[in-house]
């Protein structure tokens, strides 16, 4: 299990953690929190999907980091900041 | 890379052999599955289809001040039950029917006026020339005034209904003061002008303390 | 794991495609150069359809159609559904997402041509699509029954009265019935929920199926890499990550922002409410209230001016015969492209800021015409420089890999320079129109940054690197 594979797969269990967390918070009261969630995921699903699109070519990296950066803000905010 | 285009798709398909074909593979499950949690996810709003609260939320309890902090007169601004309804709390130096406090003289009212919304003011007795001997909370934008003495009733102006009242209680341990709910009529805005139904106070915005 | 799990996907694929048999007519393989965003927009919009019509109908549910009920259903929504609160925010910017997304992909496709022959007849389908979304929009908007929605589509029907006698006897009563409230919501409703989404979809089926006749326009460059790809898993993947990526933005907005309704409708709440129609009609609203509209011929007139600008948007195909596609072998057309959106942007932000004021015939001369003249001056001095040279070229210090294996570079150059022209008009009419020391100096500001990025962006791009290879 090289670098690269053992990172896609932490993506995949952040994944299934954020999923996990989400779907057992109050759904009313955590409605913001929901919606953060779902929008860290779905960022992490679409950076693995840039990364298999872009299997023959070099990868961008400042696109790969523009999306951790993302997912990253979107779960600071999520956890500290919406209701 | 910053090569021409014909260079360039000499070296694609150069490069569609040595493909890392396990690679290759391993992102795709990846992918697969990414997609399976990402769906799963959004498929949880369908939780929308379950039984509603019936329930309207509780009113919150929040602190608002101690009553060592509180100056005769002087006014506190906070906000309750939601983020975006602000109230006028005062320490009014005699006895009212519906004061809190160990003088039964603190009361608490939505700042928003009954008539159009504005943000009324507190007016200590003797700092207006209309009503000289009553504490007042008066309304600039079309002059309205309230008797803050007597339950916020309408003095005079345009307004059709009175402040709607916080309710307080008192902590004579501690000292604090805390705001525990809201009294007819509804807070501007909320509700059909005049109405009793306060749990509309509720409902509309960000209760205020975490809720 | 990986050769069998890749077995066994691939076999269900191909079980489930056989029987249905869509990828030998809809989900053919995609030259690599439609892999682009560009290409996508309107693919995203309609997937944000999609998320309308699922929260739409999850609303649907509890929602009452009724004015007495409308306002309070909506509040139970809000306040005691799972998730209630989240559905209703992503209703509201999804449909302002679908909206914007809708104009984005008109035009990128004018500037592109892609009305050109043969898609003469996609590009009326599509209108009609905008147009219906546009209604969606506005009859969406009155549901809640809150004080600015109802005001809001009073004022519409208002307008919609000035008209002449019997276009306006029909138009009103389709739209409004006898005229009472309880008529106007259930007839306002049942065009949102059923009559328009059904236009939407049929329209959408006619596209999908004239795109899979015509295929992908073709892109200005001759070197576009033209090889194919599989729908699936390929292009399967690329809608994918496109609608992931919008809907994750999409969700962290709603998380961030959730709505927050103004008080139910009363006629005497609504009274000191200014009406104000959704962003998306404020330009028209605008140029409603310039002075040489003013009265029921006026409003005839700007109502027939709309009227005509959309017919021409409409039948742009049959306007503009010529066969160019590049933007930069029709000056004509582009300049006026760029000057149309500018004009619009400009209209919605004056709007946005004057809500409930009129304005003066002089400041609408300013505001309006000042751009047309720097947009056309700009234009004649970039297509005068440029008019040996047939696309331009990405010159060598801008070498991002994803933009210079984009075969779309050149078009990404025009818009970035358009979205700078665009800016400074702004900030020129803006300057005109700042009441404090602040915003005019951030408008200098503005007006000076866009000045220079448009030189850079023209300079840099220079004839000579087209032809060092």
């Amino acid at each position: 299990m090289d670098r690269f594979q053992a990172g896609v797969l932490a993506i995949l269990i952040f994944q299934l953690v954020v999923l996990a967390y989400i779907l057992y918070l109050d759904p009313i009261t955590s409605q913001n929190k929901f919606a953060a969630g779902l929008s860290a995921e779905l960022a992490a699903s679409a950076l693995i999907f840039y990364l298999y699109k872009n299997i023959r070519e070099d990868y961008d990296q400042e696109w790969i980091a523009a999306g951790i950066a993302f997912i990253a803000l979107v779960i600071l905010l999520m956890i500290f900041y919406v209701r | 890379m910053s090569s021409t285009a014909e260079e360039k798709t000499v070296m694609k398909v150069a490069e569609e052999e040595v493909i890392n074909e396990s690679r290759r593979n391993f992102l795709k499950s990846m992918a697969f599955l990414s997609a399976v949690f990402a769906f799963s996810g959004i498929l949880g709003i369908v939780r929308a289809l379950g039984p509603i609260q019936m329930k309207i939320p509780e009113w919150p309890r929040i602190k608002v001040a101690n009553i060592k902090d509180l100056k005769e007169k002087e006014p506190i601004i906070f906000n309750y039950p939601l983020e975006s309804t602000p109230n006028i709390l005062v320490k009014l130096g005699k006895r009212v029917t519906n004061g809190v406090g160990p003088d039964e003289d603190i009361v608490a009212y939505s700042q928003i006026c009954q008539h159009l919304g504005c943000m009324v003011r507190f007016m200590p007795a003797g700092s207006s020339k209309e009503f000289p001997d009553r504490d007042l909370f008066y309304c600039p934008c079309h002059a309205g005034f309230y008797d803050a003495d007597d339950g916020a009733k309408i003095l005079a102006g345009p307004p059709l209904y009175p402040l709607p009242p916080v309710k307080l209680e008192y902590d004579s341990s501690t000292g604090d003061i805390y705001a525990v709910g809201m009294g007819p009529p509804v807070i501007f805005g909320k509700g059909p002008p005049g109405s009793t139904e306060v749990w509309r106070d509720l409902i509309g915005g960000k209760l205020v303390g975490g809720g | 794991m990986a050769s069998e799990e890749k077995g066994t996907i691939y076999r269900i694929v191909d079980w489930i495609d056989s029987r249905f048999g869509f990828s030998r007519t809809i989900l053919r393989p995609a030259p690599r150069y439609s892999l682009s965003p560009t290409y996508w927009l309107g693919a995203i919009a309609f997937v944000v359809f999609l998320l309308q019509g699922v929260t739409g109908i999850l609303m649907m549910q509890y929602y009452v159609p009724s004015p007495d009920k409308a306002y309070e259903s909506t509040m139970q929504i809000v306040s005691s559904v799972s998730y209630g609160l989240f559905i209703e925010t992503v209703h509201l910017y999804g449909a302002y997402a679908m909206i914007f997304l809708a104009f984005l992909h008109l035009v990128r496709g004018y500037f592109v041509g892609v009305y050109k022959r043969p898609r003469e007849l996609m590009w009326i389908v599509g209108m009609v699509m905008g147009l219906a979304a546009l209604a969606m929009g506005f009859t969406g908007y009155l549901l809640p029954w809150t004080v600015i929605s109802k005001s809001a589509v009073d004022v519409s029907i208002g307008l919609i009265n000035n008209l002449p006698d019997p276009i306006r006897g029909m138009i009103v009563y389709i739209i409004a019935g006898t005229g009472s409230d309880e008529e106007l919501l259930i007839r306002f409703f049942s065009f949102h929920v059923v009559v328009l989404p059904v236009i939407i979809i049929l329209c959408f089926a006619i596209k999908l199926h004239m795109f899979e006749v015509h295929g992908a326009s073709e892109p200005l460059s001759e070197e576009a890499d033209k090889r194919e790809v599989k729908w699936f898993p390929d292009v399967l993947v690329y809608l994918l990550m496109l609608s992931f990526v919008f809907l994750s933005v999409l969700f962290a907005i709603s998380a961030i922002f959730p709505v927050e309704f103004p008080p139910k409708f009363s006629p005497e709440v609504a009274a000191q409410y200014a009406p104000q129609p959704e962003w998306y009609f404020l330009w028209m609203y605008q140029i409603l209230k310039i002075p040489i509209f003013e009265g029921k011929t006026g409003v005839q007139a700007a109502l027939a001016l709309i009227m005509l600008i959309a017919l021409v948007v409409t039948f742009l195909p049959f306007i503009d015969r010529s066969e160019k596609r590049n933007p930069m072998e029709r000056p004509f057309a582009t300049t006026i492209g760029v000057i149309a959106v500018v004009e619009i942007v400009i209209l919605t932000i004056w709007g946005a800021l004057t809500p409930g004021k009129g304005v003066s015939l002089v400041d609408a001369i300013i505001i309006l015409g000042l751009p047309i003249l720097i947009v056309g001056l700009i234009s004649r001095a970039v297509y005068l420089r440029y008019q040996h040279v047939k696309a331009l070229r990405m010159p060598k210090k801008f070498a991002w890999e994803f933009v210079e294996a984009s075969t779309s570079s050149n078009l990404l150059l025009f818009f970035a320079m358009s979205f700078f022209i665009a800016v400074g008009s702004c900030s020129i009419s803006m300057i005109t129109m700042s009441t404090n020391l602040f915003s005019a100096i951030m408008n200098t500001i503005s007006l000076i940054t866009s000045i220079i990025m448009s030189v850079w962006i023209l300079y840099s791009a220079e004839p000579r690197n087209v032809l060092r290879r």
